[in-house]
Parts: structure tokens; C-alpha cells; sequence
């Protein structure tokens, strides 16, 4: 699969997201060395995106940050783990995190039901590359445009599905759908986000 | 035509990858994914991909949690960890496993439950500018894929191998670790705690053993280790060293 040639913008991005990860695989490596310096630096570096998507999980500020302060003691036990050559660190930090929410909610039998709308509207409003960042701002547009090319009810069965780990049972039943009719929905949102994104997956992160 | 078929390939793929990062994928789907992961490095680029996509659509930037929660999570990492010993009168006995357990240790897998990116920049240690030293033991046999128990890291300044998340069930008895170097002789660096976190301080006369390649493995001991240095319990835990 040929990839398509970077242009000039994404070309800064990436360079500034490479660095960014071999910062971030850095300080994992040395948490991994039982360095509290670097945990302390690898907190204050990523702590406000996985808190958020912590808050995003499970609507509550108190139990989100439970969440997260598990999250956090979780990377400390397991940041030896981390395979630089096999993932970029922090959507290593933040699976890690979404995982371990995930079978928590599961376990105590919740679901998120109704909250996806909100989440979907608030997601829109979210405009990364606040600091005045010219390229930053035009991939956030892109990722706005992509959102609302969505229905609603797409964006909906997505947000439940990465938040709440629902399934395509559950999403079905929600939908009050039949289920291949739910799958087919899903697959065909999902390759068009794919188109209207782009196939290097390059983000302002 | 034939563009077609490949347009159908890329969909395909895509999608069990989308789906996969999601936890959308049927039971064969995911076994599919998770073994294409492991041996497919453009499958493992589209997992990236998504990952990247889901990320930045619904994750942002997040929010600051309050001030005060790091410090709830500096009490709970601690630092004071007792160090583990090795009998230093067993290091030279070879000690060799029984044959069931030495086909467990050519068998053993390592299985992940980590997102797979193209490769980006290498890790360098710290101080020494050598690769850092780690395992991850998971169960020998029978177990899901992906479990993992334990991890152990190298200190290549003090000699210390720390385990951390000691959680492996050895019943009534211990739990003994053992290193097998390249001479797949297994020798012994001591009992560890039942639980909890171990330091492991390791012998000089087998500092060259720690080395990626080699492997650890834990079985169950009376009190004291195994007598004349021969493992008598099955191996419960198994992990390659390697280098990061």
C-alpha cells in the first residue's frame, strides 16, 4: 500500500508529533527504571488527556479521577512494557487507560446510555491547536468537517462504542435496529471518516 | 479490475482494523487482528491509523485534573522495596527443569494487548546510553493471550532485576525465579515475595546471564528454595528478556 506523499503541513506536524513521542517513550522508559522524576514529567505531560478521557468515560469528575489515578498507578507498574518500536506512547497511555475504564464499568454492569449525544456535541466544539497554531487550527477544521459529516446517530454508536465498550449487540438493541443493519451503518461511517481523515493518520495529538 | 480488487483489500482491511480499536470485531475477528498485529507491520500501520483517528476525533485536549491528585498517587507508588537475595550456595549447581516444563519454556508466547504504530524513534537508556534490560512474564500454560503478571526490569548499576505485580499463584509454596541463559540451563536467583514488588540482587558470577535472549521463569518451592538447586514445581510464569 502506497501512502500518499506528505505535504509542507503535514510534514511539521509530523516532525513536531515525532518528537513529542520520542519525549514521551523516553520518560516511559525511565518510569520503567523506577525514575519518580520522569513519572513526575510524564504525568505533567499527559495527565490533562488521559483525566479527559477519563471524564469522557464516565461523566463523573470524582470517579474520574479514580479512574485516572488507577490509570497512572497502572503505567507506573507496567511502563516496561512499553515497546517503542511497536507503539507511539501516548495512545499506548491512553488504550491503557480506556481499557482498564472500560472493564471497570463493565464489571460493575454500567453503561453509558444517553450521554453520547452531549459528548458528540461537546467533541465538535473542541477545537485542538488553541495556542494560535496556523497549521494546528486547519487540521482542526478538518477534523470538525469530518465529525459533522457524521449523522448524528453515527457519531452516537462511535462515542459508545470507544467510551462505553458497547457492542454491536448493544448498540443494535440501543438503536432498537437489527444488528447487520447497525454493522453495515457503523463500517460505512467508518470508511468515510477514513477517506475524509486520510490514510497516514497524522494528528495534531 | 485488478484496482478494484486491491480498493476491496484496503476496505477490508480498514475495517478489521477500525473495528478492532474499537472492540466492535467478532471473536474470530479479533484472533484474526491480534495475530495479523504480531506478524504484519502494514496491518499494524492501519491500527495506528485508527487509533490516531478515534484520538483526535474524541479525545482533544483534555482537561487538568486537581493539583492535589498527583500527590494521592506518590503515597501509593512508594519506595522502599525489601531486596531479594539469591543463595549464593546454589548459583553454581546446574540446575536443570524437568522435560515437561523445558518444552512449556520452547513453547512459551508473549502475547500483548498494545496498539502497533510504524516504528518511531528508539529508546535510549538513561544514564548509560545502553538499551534497558525488561521481561514480561506471563503464565506458562493455558492462559488467555495477553495476560500478563509481572514485569521485570534490569538495573544494570545496582544488579537488580526488579519484579513488579508479583501476582502469581504458587498455593502453599514459593515462588523461585530462575534465569536460563543461552545454554538453556536454568540457575537460580533466589525466592521472591508472594506478592507485591521484588528486588532481586543478582550474583556476580551471573551478571553476563542478563542479557536479551534470555529467559525468566518462576516455579513454586518449598520454604528456602528448591533443594540442590534443581527446580522440583512446574514453570507457572515465563518471559523473554529484551532490550528496549
Amino acid at each position: 500500500m502506497a501512502l500518499p506523499a506528505p505535504s509542507p503541513e503535514s510534514d511539521f506536524l509530523a516532525r513536531r508529533r515525532r518528537q513529542e513521542n520520542a519525549k514521551l517513550a523516553e520518560l516511559l522508559a525511565r518510569t520503567a527504571q523506577r525514575d519518580h522524576q520522569a513519572f513526575a514529567l510524564l504525568y505533567k505531560r499527559t495527565s490533562a488527556k488521559l483525566f479527559g478521557l477519563c471524564l469522557r468515560i464516565c461523566n463523573d469528575r470524582q470517579e474520574a479521577e479514580d479512574m485516572v489515578q488507577d490509570a497512572y498507578l497502572t503505567i507506573w507498574n507496567k511502563a516496561a512494557l512499553y515497546d517503542a518500536a511497536k507503539a507511539a506512547p501516548m495512545g499506548w497511555l491512553l488504550a491503557l487507560t480506556r481499557n482498564r475504564a472500560i472493564d471497570k464499568l463493565r464489571s460493575a454492569g454500567r453503561a453509558r446510555p444517553g450521554a453520547s449525544l452531549e459528548l458528540v456535541a461537546e467533541i465538535a466544539d473542541d477545537t485542538p491547536g488553541a495556542e494560535g497554531d496556523v497549521q494546528a487550527a486547519q487540521q482542526g477544521e478538518r477534523l470538525h468537517d469530518c465529525l459533522r459529516g457524521l449523522t448524528k446517530g453515527d457519531a452516537a454508536m462511535l462515542t459508545d462504542a470507544y467510551f462505553g465498550g458497547a457492542t454491536y449487540q448493544q448498540l443494535a438493541q440501543q438503536a432498537g435496529r437489527p444488528l447487520p443493519t447497525v454493522k453495515s451503518r457503523i463500517r460505512r461511517a467508518l470508511l468515510r471518516l477514513r477517506d475524509c481523515l486520510g490514510e497516514r493518520g497524522d494528528y495534531v495529538l | 479490475m485488478s484496482s478494484d480488487r486491491k480498493d476491496f483489500d484496503d476496505d477490508e482491511r480498514d475495517l478489521l482494523a477500525g473495528e478492532y480499536v474499537l472492540g466492535l470485531s467478532s471473536d474470530d475477528e479479533r484472533l484474526l487482528a491480534e495475530a495479523l498485529l504480531a506478524s504484519d507491520d502494514e496491518f499494524a500501520a492501519r491500527v495506528a491509523a485508527w487509533e490516531a483517528r478515534y484520538q483526535a476525533l474524541f479525545v482533544g485536549q483534555g482537561e487538568p485534573p486537581d493539583a492535589g491528585l498527583w500527590g494521592q498517587i506518590v503515597a501509593q507508588i512508594g519506595t522502599d522495596v525489601p531486596v531479594v537475595v539469591a543463595n549464593d550456595n546454589r548459583w553454581w549447581r546446574r540446575a536443570a527443569l524437568g522435560s515437561f516444563a523445558l518444552s512449556l519454556l520452547l513453547g512459551g508466547v508473549l502475547a500483548w494487548q498494545t496498539v502497533l504504530a510504524p516504528p518511531s524513534a528508539p529508546v535510549v537508556g538513561p544514564a548509560t546510553g545502553a538499551p534497558l534490560l525488561v521481561a514480561a512474564l506471563s503464565p506458562a500454560e493455558g492462559a488467555q493471550a495477553g495476560e500478563v503478571n509481572m514485569t521485570a526490569s534490569y538495573d544494570p548499576v545496582r544488579r537488580e532485576l526488579l519484579l513488579t505485580n508479583v501476582s502469581v499463584d504458587s498455593g502453599a509454596l514459593y515462588p523461585e525465579l530462575w534465569i536460563i541463559p543461552a545454554d538453556g540451563k536454568a540457575r537460580s536467583l533466589g525466592v521472591l515475595a508472594r506478592r507485591g514488588v521484588s528486588r532481586v540482587a543478582v550474583p556476580a558470577a551471573m551478571h553476563g546471564f542478563v542479557a536479551a535472549g534470555a529467559k525468566l521463569a518462576i516455579t513454586p518451592e518449598p520454604a528456602g528454595g528448591a533443594p540442590g538447586g534443581v527446580a522440583t514445581g512446574p514453570v507457572i510464569a515465563i518471559g523473554d528478556i529484551r532490550a528496549i
